[in-house]
């Protein structure tokens, strides 16, 4: 469990988690919501895949990540988002950017 | 497509704390044979009990992910789907154990076991059709085939054997409720020989793969 308070506490890990609600992604289509470097998007997916949050599988030469949380571990994400572990630096995640936008790339 | 980390086994603490839950149910039998306890109060600790087994296994099923390539047509609804029927399953455990607590004692059995009948049908619908829905007899057969090899066997088997238990248990409580003590004993028998046969039907399945 301290391993899933770790990777929600991060916002950009959260964020991630948000938008694999919607579908399963590529890395590609995740990385492309977020303004920071391939290294730092790949240590985020390490460490949600250390918490068993999300499952990877390899599709060709990309990784296609789909959600693996629990109902306690959903709720706790709704919970960090909407009550706590405010983002204190959002800078590096694009404000609004759609899911179809990200897809095409 | 490959998973990658199929070697993990989230369910190691769901599994220590069912077998908590299992060995709770046992003692409540033990104290009621002995009469440490009243009837009334064992079978109020085996509905809170099996509400609590209910949440526990809601709360795990959707961490059993398939592979993508076993998703069908629509990944993304039979990932909702998933989803829904873990949060589905912890509501109803809640409900029930807020049943055994609050309600009174006449409508306790019969409340529970309907609630809990109607959840596992419906989601053992819904899981049917998500798997099987649409697909001719072969088709059913080599994606079979393909879920065996691609993720371990042994936690959904493990998760559907509970649930299987489950549900017969509060068929068992209806018809208690229903019809008394002597019906709901005679249900005993077709469970064990369904179980048989379903036993045998996906061992045979298994002996076949290898």
């Amino acid at each position: 469990m301290n391993y899933a308070f770790k990777a929600l506490s991060d916002p950009t890990r959260r964020r991630v988690l948000e938008l694999l609600k919607d579908r399963p992604m590529s890395a590609g289509e995740i990385a492309d919501h977020f303004e920071v470097s391939k290294s730092t998007m790949s240590a985020h997916f390490a460490v949600l895949r250390e918490a068993n949050l999300v499952a990877s599988e390899k599709d060709g030469k990309s990784v296609v990540y789909q959600l693996k949380l629990s109902v306690l571990e959903d709720a706790l994400l709704g919970f960090a988002s909407v009550f706590g572990w405010e983002l204190k630096n959002t800078q590096h995640i694009k404000p609004e950017q759609s899911p179809e936008k990200g897809a095409k790339k | 497509m490959s998973t990658e980390n199929q070697k993990k086994t989230p369910g190691k603490i769901t599994g220590i704390t069912l077998l908590i839950l299992f060995v709770c149910l046992i003692a409540l039998g033990v104290s009621k044979a002995t009469g440490f306890i009243e009837s009334n109060q064992a079978q109020q600790g085996f509905g809170i009990v099996l509400g609590l087994i209910l949440v526990l296994l809601g709360n795990f099923l959707p961490k059993l992910v398939l592979p993508l390539s076993q998703r069908g047509d629509d990944p993304h609804k039979a990932i909702r789907n998933e989803r829904m029927a873990g949060m589905l399953f912890v509501l109803t455990g809640a409900l029930i154990v807020s049943v055994w607590l609050f309600v009174t004692q006449e409508y306790r059995m019969m409340v529970s076991s309907v609630v809990g009948l109607s959840v596992i049908s419906l989601v053992f619908a819904q899981w049917a059709h998500g798997v099987f829905g649409g697909l001719s007899e072969s088709q059913i057969e080599s994606k079979l085939e393909r879920l065996n090899v691609e993720i371990p066997l042994s936690q959904r088997l493990a998760v559907f054997g509970i649930l299987y238990t489950l549900f017969w248990v509060f068929a068992m409580f209806l018809a208690d409720a229903v019809w008394g003590d002597s019906v709901a004993q005679g249900m005993v028998i077709p469970f064990i020989i369904i179980s048989a046969v379903l036993l045998s039907f996906m061992t045979i399945k298994h002996q076949f793969k290898r």
